[in-house]
């Protein structure tokens, strides 16, 4: 069949949503309301439905655009996506504020003064494609590599697979800040990275730092434990630090000292096979460990000393592990707060562990690891990384010293200078001409990155571009789903993909496809086996694979799980799951945690109106009886110190956090990006924009330049390892 | 409030009424305080009180075209005005403003007017009609605090009547003022008239009593009511609003004139002044802290 | 016989993980301006460390049954449906802020674009259409529950029916019909200083 046009596909949801019994109500009130028009104070209209995919987050939930007037309208849930079931988060209701952000980058800019000034000319595509040829084909002739940073892929490899084409690229993406460790700690264990909690069925969760009531996977994650809680009466217990809002909504918070999940969850293994609650014949049969061994390994983590590291009580450490492996089907699971440390990688096995002796793999309620069949190799889920694979920082760190300067830099979908650690020094380098003599950011805004972009290229957000996500999330049978453009591409906007794919045309490589769109149709094509799923696809916005009956509850997994590996050695880590405290602080030293708020993604969403309006400061959380001890007053301004800086930021008093632990959210201080994002009032076509209120709160502070980047055993930054000098005195 | 309770988000809530309205308020009340003043001789027969009564029917009168400027530039659209004269709800206080807006001022008018013809007769006559009317004017600014059912301070039976007593407080404060600089400036004599301005000051003084002691009863009894009226007594009494309520209604603009009053000193022209400008003071601060001060606790 | 329709939501607090989508879902249905809500969730710490929690109290007009703001509003721009829901005609409503004084629960607001006085009214025209309100529809906890209390085979009827409920401010009297399930008092009573 030939290529579906764009018309095609609206036709194609057109028909569907007025076929189908699922929304047409909603549909059809865009045509019998013609007449109450005038009476604009409630609800929108709407001619259009288009279901494609949300992509602000990785969750990559369903969502319809509704479209009036050639104009996107309202976004809601797709009521049929297997991964939100017709719910869509905060962020996901405000994509209407990332497409028609009045100060979306719309036009292919020049840099103008220089760098980081922030003066710009507007121009064509053509010169601007016609400069950055000519700098990459001069590199290639003097047989130099130019590299590509790619923050988030949303087309199924794309740039990745041109990248390989191309040769000379090095291709990056920004793993080091994306659960690189839990994923070699899944990898190590099951032989494959996508595990699946089937968590709506379990009836005990125990939440090592995680947090998917804001964060994590939270639309589809969220609604799935809360069913679980209400409708099966699970208990939830959350371990954390801080009082987070999965925390607070558990039946249990548990605060701990931070970086030291590993030994409480290895203690609770512990008492639970010293106690005979494991289950002794899954060990012996599936794992490629006996239970003496273990045992023995595991009689050090005393929950007296799991005690001592963690302050978590030892009698409610007991307790929570025979509730555990009593419970009829529980889960442990965990989150950045866990993989996010120094000692990341272990910490995660050893929560796993849990999982494993307690024979909670492939079973309801339990962890779903879907093994990589040969089968999957097509492409169908996304390829197996290397771990220990170099990241930007030490890219960065290389340039300065002798190491590899990279005349030309594209970075795209990323924005480090904000939101990776050490970015005083990101900054510094990114600034230098002489060590990165042309830089070219592909982004939707012109970012804290972009300030020092040489050429800036005006991309297609995610609501205009054609895209594929292959993550299973929530189901344990496979399916896809689709990105596709829901309004034409704004202003000058092209998708970054498809000027990679000419550039590579001109540099002289062919690629099979001669656009992104074609790209994905291919892709299609090659995970589907008939014309019908197609059809399916487009109308639904999403399209199950198969029905994987090796993916059924299933009390037999075909390769023995392995609680001890030999893999972690290439890590320099003990192959038996074991802890690595974290550094001792001193008097006066805080851990300070930082973290995502249920508003906000990342770096990317504070321009959104409606999220910055909710949450637009991040003040320092502390705990009053610490503040109390240092004679810290609550609305005071404090200093926190690393060997790197200090950073100022006014205190906040909650009860909702350990003492030994500081905390500070990400997501604010931007000082570039938007005015939005800087509180800052202005005059544009949308009348919101002078009624931004907040802008005497401050739109907060950047923790991420007193943030160090030690060297951890997989590549990712540890975020949450950072000590910090908390100066009462410096105030002001 | 409680150490371990501490709200992390909620939204800003503007304070609906302000200071407009408070000022809507006063001028009615002294619009109708100095309307019943002037019926004391024209309809009550209280012959000493003649000579005040065609300034204050005069007051009474442009005060009233005043006030619902007031109200007119605080809507947020003032050019609906208008439809509050056909679009007609029983049951809203600020309908029934609409007709004893119009009514008042027209009845002021022709009242006035049968009054500088010297037309005893009618201008009783329109003297008894208005005497209603007064009040309905004012007590209806009552009503329309008192039917907002949401705040603790406005909802309460004694607020129409409070708001009357605090007219006639203010309006005879008003009058004295003001037969004071036209007697004292503009009158042929360049007198004062003191026996009746010192016989003024003893209906001050027993008019400021009665206001007194019907605000202390609400303080009262709102102090033993529900905890969002604990909270708003609280604020008007040690917090935000002590200094205009403690300091500025009840300090100098009733308890300093009432001791003026009732003393030997209550002979003394210039403190009789100086407390009826206190007095004025006062009731304002009194309008401000009941309409913005009854806001002042968010509802959630 | 078929009683007439009465709409109402209910709240389950026990699925609420405050996460603001029904917020923002609201914001851009009913293109509210920046400053000023129909919905919101306000968020309430209590207790002392270990021992405390966060309390998520989704507010939004209550669509009463008995309207305090409708009783007041001089020009009868408020208004009530036969089915309960409590309207503003934008083309009557004088923005005498009146009903804003007179509403126990803080909902009503002057759009600062349009000068008129607004609130919530349901989503009527999502609801006329036979689609749920855009709040209860995106609502991740599935905690806005919303439909017709006197249609016995609806979800917000048996809910009703099987739970204790509460809803806010019962003494004032206006019969509010949204109704919540495990509300904890301390949240609607809390305040910040002022
Ligand atoms: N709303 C929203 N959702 C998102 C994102 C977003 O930006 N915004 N980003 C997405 C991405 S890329 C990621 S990586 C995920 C992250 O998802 P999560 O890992 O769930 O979220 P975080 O807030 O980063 O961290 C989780 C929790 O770890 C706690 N914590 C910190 N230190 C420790 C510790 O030592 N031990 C324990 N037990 N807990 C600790 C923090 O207090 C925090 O509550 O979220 C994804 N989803
Ligand atoms: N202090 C602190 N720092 C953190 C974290 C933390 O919790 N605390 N979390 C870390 C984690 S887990 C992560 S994953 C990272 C996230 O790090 P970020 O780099 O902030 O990730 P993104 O939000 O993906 O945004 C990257 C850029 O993509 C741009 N973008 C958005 N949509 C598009 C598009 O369609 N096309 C193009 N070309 N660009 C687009 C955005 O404008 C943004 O500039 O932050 C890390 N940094
Ligand atoms: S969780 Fe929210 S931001 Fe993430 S994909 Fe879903 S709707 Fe989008
Ligand atoms: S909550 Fe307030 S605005 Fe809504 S109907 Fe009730 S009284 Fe009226
Ligand atoms: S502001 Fe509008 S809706 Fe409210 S009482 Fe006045 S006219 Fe009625
Ligand atoms: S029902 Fe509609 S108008 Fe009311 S709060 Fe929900 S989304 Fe907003
Ligand atoms: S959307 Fe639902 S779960 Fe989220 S804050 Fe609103 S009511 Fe609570
Ligand atoms: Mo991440």
């Amino acid at each position: 069949m030939a290529d579906i046009t764009r018309r095609d596909f609206i036709k194609a949801g057109l028909i569907f949503l007025s076929t189908s019994a699922l929304i047409p109500p909603v549909f059809a009130r865009a045509t019998d309301s013609k007449n109450s028009d005038t009476n604009k104070d409630s609800g929108v209209l709407f001619d259009t439905a288009i279901p494609t995919t949300c992509l602000i987050c990785g969750a990559g939930c369903g969502i319809i655009a509704y479209k009036r007037h050639g104009r996107v309208v309202k976004i809601d849930g797709n009521p049929l996506h297997p991964t939100n079931r017709g719910k869509i988060c905060g962020k996901g209701q405000a994509g209407l504020n990332i497409l028609y952000d009045p100060e979306r980058v719309l036009s292919p800019l020049m840099r103008k003064g220089p760098r980081g000034s922030g003066n710009w000319e507007v121009c064509t595509w053509n010169e601007i494609m016609d400069v950055i040829c000519k700098r990459i084909q001069s590199a290639f002739k003097n047989g130099n590599e130019i590299l590509l940073l790619q923050g988030s892929d949303r087309m199924g490899n794309l740039v990745e697979d041109i990248c390989r084409k191309l040769g000379r690229i090095k291709f990056l993406t920004s793993k080091e800040q994306r659960g690189i460790n839990k994923r070699i700690a899944y990898l190590a264990t099951f032989d494959t990275d996508i595990v699946i909690p089937d968590i709506e069925q379990s009836t005990f969760i125990l939440n090592f730092g995680a947090n998917p009531f804001e964060a994590n996977y939270m639309t589809p994650l969220a609604q799935r434990i809360i069913n679980a809680k209400i409708e099966r009466g699970a208990r939830l217990i959350t371990i954390d630090p801080r009082l987070s809002n999965t925390a607070a909504k558990s039946d249990l918070w548990i605060p701990i000292k931070p970086g030291t999940d590993g030994i409480v969850s290895l203690s609770m293994s512990f008492i639970i096979i010293n106690n005979g609650l494991h289950d002794r014949e899954f060990i012996r049969n599936y794992t490629n460990c006996d239970e003496k061994h273990l045992l023995a390994h595991l009689s050090k983590y005393t929950p007296e000393l799991a005690e001592k590291v963690s302050g978590v009580d030892r009698n409610l450490i007991r307790k929570i592990a025979f509730q555990f492996a009593t419970s009829e089907s529980p889960i442990a699971i965990s989150g950045r707060g866990v993989y996010q440390h120094l000692n990341g990688i272990e910490a995660e096995r050893s929560i796993l562990l849990l999982n494993i002796i307690c024979g909670r793999i492939n079973k309801k309620g339990g962890l779903f690891f879907i093994e990589r069949s040969s089968n999957d190799r097509e492409n169908i889920f996304s390829k197996e990384d290397s771990a220990g694979n170099e990241s930007f920082l030490d890219i960065i760190r290389d340039a300065r010293g002798k190491g590899k300067k990279y005349p030309v830099v594209i970075i795209h979908h990323s924005n480090p200078v904000y939101s990776q650690n050490e970015i005083d020094l990101i900054s510094e380098t990114l600034r230098d001409e002489k060590i990165f003599p042309f830089i070219i950011v592909s982004d939707t805004h012109i970012t804290e990155t972009a300030m020092f972009a040489d050429v800036v290229l005006p991309d297609t957000s995610y609501l205009e571009c054609w895209g594929i996500t292959e993550r299973p999330v929530f189901d344990k049978d496979p399916y896809i789903s689709l990105s596709q453009p829901v309004t034409n591409s704004l202003g000058e906007a092209i998708p970054f993909e498809d000027i990679l794919i000419q550039i590579a045309n001109r540099v002289g490589i062919s690629t099979d496809f001669k656009d992104s769109r074609e790209f994905i149709n291919r892709k299609i094509k090659m995970l589907l086996r008939n014309e019908k799923g197609k059809s399916e696809l487009f109308e639904n916005g999403f399209l199950y694979l198969a029905n994987r009956e090796n993916l059924r509850e299933t009390s037999t997994v075909s390769k023995k799980i392995k609680i001890h590996s030999e893999k972690m050695k290439e890590f320099g880590l003990e192959p038996f799951p074991s802890f690595k405290p974290p550094s001792e602080k001193k008097l006066g030293w805080f851990y300070l945690i930082t973290y995502k708020i249920n508003t906000h993604s990342h770096s990317r969403t504070q321009n959104c109106k409606w999220l910055s309006e909710i949450f637009h400061t991040n003040p320092l959380l502390i705990n009053p009886l610490t503040a109390e001890k240092l004679g810290i007053k609550e609305g005071d301004t404090v200093k926190l110190k690393t060997e790197l800086g200090s950073v100022s930021v006014k205190v906040q008093f909650t009860e909702g956090i350990h003492p030994d632990a500081l905390a500070i959210a990400m997501h604010a201080g931007h000082w570039a990006y938007g005015r939005v994002a800087r509180a800052i009032p202005f005059k544009s076509n949308d009348p919101d924009t002078m009624l931004i209120w907040w802008t005497t709160k401050g739109n907060g502070i950047n923790p991420n330049k007193i943030l160090l980047s030690t060297h951890p055993s997989g590549g990712e930054h540890p975020f949450l390892d950072a000590l910090v000098y908390l100066d009462a005195s410096s105030g002001g | 409030m409680n150490e371990a309770v501490r709200v992390v988000y909620n939204i800003h809530h503007e304070i609906p009424l302000g200071a407009l309205i408070a000022n809507y308020f006063y001028f009615t009340g002294l619009s109708a305080g100095s309307f019943i003043l002037s019926t004391l001789a024209y309809v009550f027969g209280v012959n000493k009180y003649k000579p005040i009564a065609k300034t204050s029917v005069i007051l009474a009168t442009l005060l009233l075209i005043l006030a619902p400027i007031n109200l007119l530039i605080d809507l947020e659209q003032p050019y609906r005005f208008w439809t509050l004269f056909y679009y007609i709800n029983p049951t809203s206080a600020i309908s029934w403003g609409s007709f004893l807006l119009t009514l008042y001022p027209l009845n002021c008018i022709i009242y006035g007017y049968f009054m500088f013809k010297g037309n005893e007769k009618m201008t009783k006559l329109f003297g008894i009609l208005g005497i209603p009317l007064a009040i309905s004017v004012h007590g209806y600014t009552g009503f329309i605090l008192a039917l907002a059912r949401a705040r603790d301070l406005w909802h309460t039976p004694l607020m129409p009547v409070l708001f009357l007593v605090s007219a006639m407080v203010s309006g005879i404060a008003l009058t004295i003022l003001v037969i004071y600089i036209k007697d004292r400036f503009f009158s042929p004599l360049m007198k004062a008239n003191e026996e009746l301005i010192v016989d003024l000051g003893k209906i001050l003084a027993f008019s400021i009593i009665l206001d007194l002691s019907l605000v202390f009863a609400d303080i009262i009894v709102m102090f033993n009511s529900n905890p969002e009226a604990l909270q708003i007594v609280d604020r008007v009494l040690f917090g935000k609003f002590k200094n205009l309520f403690l300091g500025v209604e009840i300090a100098l603009g009733s308890l300093i004139p009432l001791l003026i009053l009732l003393s030997p000193l209550r002979k003394n022209i210039t403190l009789v002044i100086i407390s009826s400008l206190l007095v004025m003071i006062g009731i304002f601060a009194m309008r401000y802290v009941v309409v913005v001060g009854g806001q002042i606790i968010p509802q959630i | 016989m078929k009683k007439t329709k009465r709409y109402a939501m209910l709240i389950d607090l026990r699925r609420c993980i405050g996460c603001h989508s029904c917020s923002v879902s609201c914001k851009a249905e009913n293109q509210v301006p920046l400053g000023v809500w129909r919905t919101w969730v306000k968020q309430v710490e209590k207790g002392i460390y270990p021992n405390v929690i966060r309390i998520f109290l989704p507010l939004l007009c209550n669509n009463c049954e008995r309207p305090v703001c409708k009783t007041v509003c001089p020009v009868k721009a408020t208004y009530q449906r036969k089915d309960g829901i409590v309207m503003i005609d934008p083309h009557r409503c004088i923005g005498c802020k009146y009903c804003m004084a007179a509403c126990p629960y803080n909902v009503r607001y002057v759009d600062p674009i349009k000068k008129i006085v607004q609130k919530c009214t349901w989503c009527y025209r999502r609801v006329d259409a036979g689609d749920l309100p855009a709040c209860a529809k995106t609502c991740i906890g599935g905690a806005r529950i919303f439909g017709d209390i006197n249609d016995p085979d609806s979800e917000i009827f048996r809910l009703i029916s099987t739970n204790p409920v509460q809803v806010i401010k019962p003494e004032k009297g206006t019969s509010p019909m949204v109704f919540y399930i495990d509300l904890d008092i301390t949240a609607v009573e809390a305040r910040e200083n002022i």
